[in-house]
């Protein structure tokens, strides 16, 4: 085929030269700082398969124990009401995460963040005594007499109370304990141990599916996304527009769907030409060791304790 | 090594050519690595002349894309330098409205998976979309998608949605959403990869039909019998991901321990009448003169 010929004049002719003004151009700033995010937590799944393959103390332990070790933490963590018994959970978990190898970068941060959102930043308002009468500790504004607007009666001194800096704290302490306690579990357990410790515990087999494959497809789409945004770097010349950014973004969102529920079909036809018939059958845990059994009384007693403190 | 050029020790300690005709591209003691663990690239030191064709041959996880994807200043190397043009490219170069300009309508870069590229609901969408960058009228980018739809026969498809277009027309429109940026250097990554023979050879002819009018081809590939056509310079990443040697076609598909080391060519044991005998084997193109 003669393809030379056809070849048009302006790809014989040398690229463009830049133009004479001054290029305006505004960085790649939003999408950048997006796929940073997508790549940073390509790198945080890498570095759980990576810690929970180390020989650390909670690595050694058989995820069972480790299982119920999480379920007894939440159970207590939504039980107390006191931020001393919140510290000792905190505290304990810790200790936990020390001696287990464990980044405690991939943890704490991470907990923190959710914990000052969710914790914090949206119950800040009921700290008030607008909300609930407690004793003020913060005085931030006297008024000659009380008002009130529209449902809201307020009262001639506003301020930070007590009792609701308290349930603000035993919030934030709760979401934080729960999320550290689980993030230890998954950057210590390989998913595989974790799903055997569940089905273990006679988790549904839809569940365990909907865990397992959602673990290994979202690593799989966000890395096809990473590259979807190399490719639409590698093609601009101008920082994008806003508008061109978010249909970008929402036409790559579509195809990504498509792609799932491509892969989805793909899949699930790959699962039962290998016989899958809707029951998970994987390798059972052997009989728990003597070491680990020592684990669960110690894991018996630490919850008899937690609970005992007031 | 380049014929005719002279040589020395890179950063990397590799040795290169320093050739006298004019570097369109330079990677100097270039490293890289993914999640900050699996190396990709170690100490790579690469010189591409105006005008080049070079391949990148190595076998899978060499690291040929990602070494087509630091040349395209779309991932950034942990070590080492990349210069195009005699100027760095980096992530802080980039930020640059003006050295991207320059750079991103220069450098083309064809993804190996063509569907990550291709983002704009129609074909001519995609094709305008470069230009329009470029921030030529409407109308010349109109003209230049025409023009390329034209020279690769798709002009049937202009307002097809990507989506629905088969493995090799994909890989086409890829090619052309990056040609009407008019680009002088090229980067494929394994371009012929999955096509069928009559759309690889469609595609080897626009390869030489791009060179003969003066664009620089780089090309990734574990494709021996496309090398050998294509008759380039070609570099060798071995499995450590390293650049191990650069040489002429003919020189690189004669060294066949350096093959056999880069896992491009394989022992291969098989019988002749009961007989059992072993011998060097790769799978390279019937390849017939009329």
């Amino acid at each position: 085929m003669d393809i030379y010929g056809k070849v048009p004049d302006f790809l014989r002719a040398p690229p463009l030269e830049e133009p004479k003004e001054r290029i305006r151009g505004r960085g790649l700033s939003f999408m950048e700082r997006a796929t940073r995010g997508l790549s940073k937590l390509l790198r945080d799944t890498y570095v759980q398969w990576d810690t929970s393959s180390r020989d650390g103390f909670l690595q050694r332990t058989d995820p069972r124990v480790k299982i119920l070790g999480l379920a007894c933490a939440v159970v207590l963590v939504s039980l107390k009401h006191t931020l001393l018994s919140q510290l000792f959970v905190a505290v304990s978990i810790f200790i936990l995460a020390s001696s287990s190898r464990v980044r405690l970068s991939s943890i704490y941060p991470k907990a923190l963040g959710m914990a000052f959102i969710f914790g914090f930043l949206i119950p800040a308002p009921s700290c008030l005594n607008l909300f609930s009468q407690g004793e003020i500790l913060l005085t931030l504004m006297v008024r000659e007499s009380p008002s009130s607007f529209l449902w809201l009666q307020v009262p001639a001194t506003v301020g930070i109370t007590r009792e609701g800096l308290i349930s603000i704290g035993l919030l934030g302490f709760r979401i934080f304990n729960s999320l550290t306690c689980a993030l230890l579990l998954v950057n210590t357990t390989p998913l595989s141990d974790i799903l055997r410790g569940l089905k273990h515990f006679k988790m549904p087999d839809s569940i365990l599916v909907v865990i397992l494959l959602t673990y290994r497809y979202v690593f799989i789409f966000l890395d096809l996304m990473e590259q979807m945004h190399r490719a639409r770097l590698a093609r601009i010349v101008k920082g994008g527009k806003n508008s061109e950014t978010r249909r970008w973004a929402g036409e790559r969102l579509g195809f990504l769907f498509g792609k799932a529920q491509l892969r989805c079909e793909q899949t699930n036809r790959a699962m039962e030409a290998r016989g899958f018939s809707g029951r998970v059958r994987i390798e059972p845990l052997g009989r728990m060791g003597k070491g680990d059994r020592w684990k669960l009384a110690v894991l018996a007693m630490w919850a008899v304790v937690a609970t005992s403190i007031v | 090594m380049e014929v005719g050029s002279s040589c020395h020790v890179g950063r990397g300690g590799n040795i290169h050519s320093v050739s006298h005709e004019r570097a369109i591209m330079e990677l100097d003691g270039v490293s890289y690595e993914y999640y900050d663990r699996f190396k990709a690239l170690e100490e790579v030191d690469l010189v591409v002349q105006e005008g080049a064709k070079m391949a990148i041959v190595g076998a899978n996880g060499s690291g040929k894309s990602t070494l087509l994807q630091v040349m395209a200043g779309i991932l950034f190397p942990k070590k080492g330098r990349v210069l195009f043009r005699n100027q760095p490219v980096g992530e802080v170069s980039l930020r640059d409205p003006g050295f991207r300009h320059f750079f991103r309508s220069r450098v083309g870069y064809v993804f190996q998976d063509p569907d990550v590229q291709l983002f704009c609901p129609t074909v001519m969408e995609e094709l305008m979309f470069g230009p329009l960058q470029l921030g030529l009228p409407h109308e010349e980018a109109r003209n230049r998608s025409e023009e390329i739809l034209k020279m690769l026969s798709l002009e049937a498809l202009a307002q097809r949605p990507t989506y629905m277009l088969s493995g090799g027309e994909k890989k086409k429109v890829a090619m052309a959403s990056v040609l009407t940026m008019n680009p002088e250097l090229l980067l494929l990554d394994e371009p012929t990869n999955g096509l069928d023979p009559r759309t690889q050879s469609f595609l080897v002819d626009l390869i030489f039909s791009l060179h003969e009018v003066g664009k620089t081809i780089v090309i990734a590939t574990h494709d021996l019998s496309l090398v050998m056509e294509l008759h380039a310079k070609v570099a060798v990443l071995t499995e450590d991901h390293r650049i191990h040697k650069v040489g002429d076609t003919e020189e690189i598909i004669e060294d066949e321990a350096l093959l056999l080391k880069a896992n491009l060519i394989h022992e291969h044991t098989h019988k002749h009448d009961g007989e059992k005998h072993s011998h060097l084997h790769g799978h390279f193109l019937f390849h017939k003169h009329t």
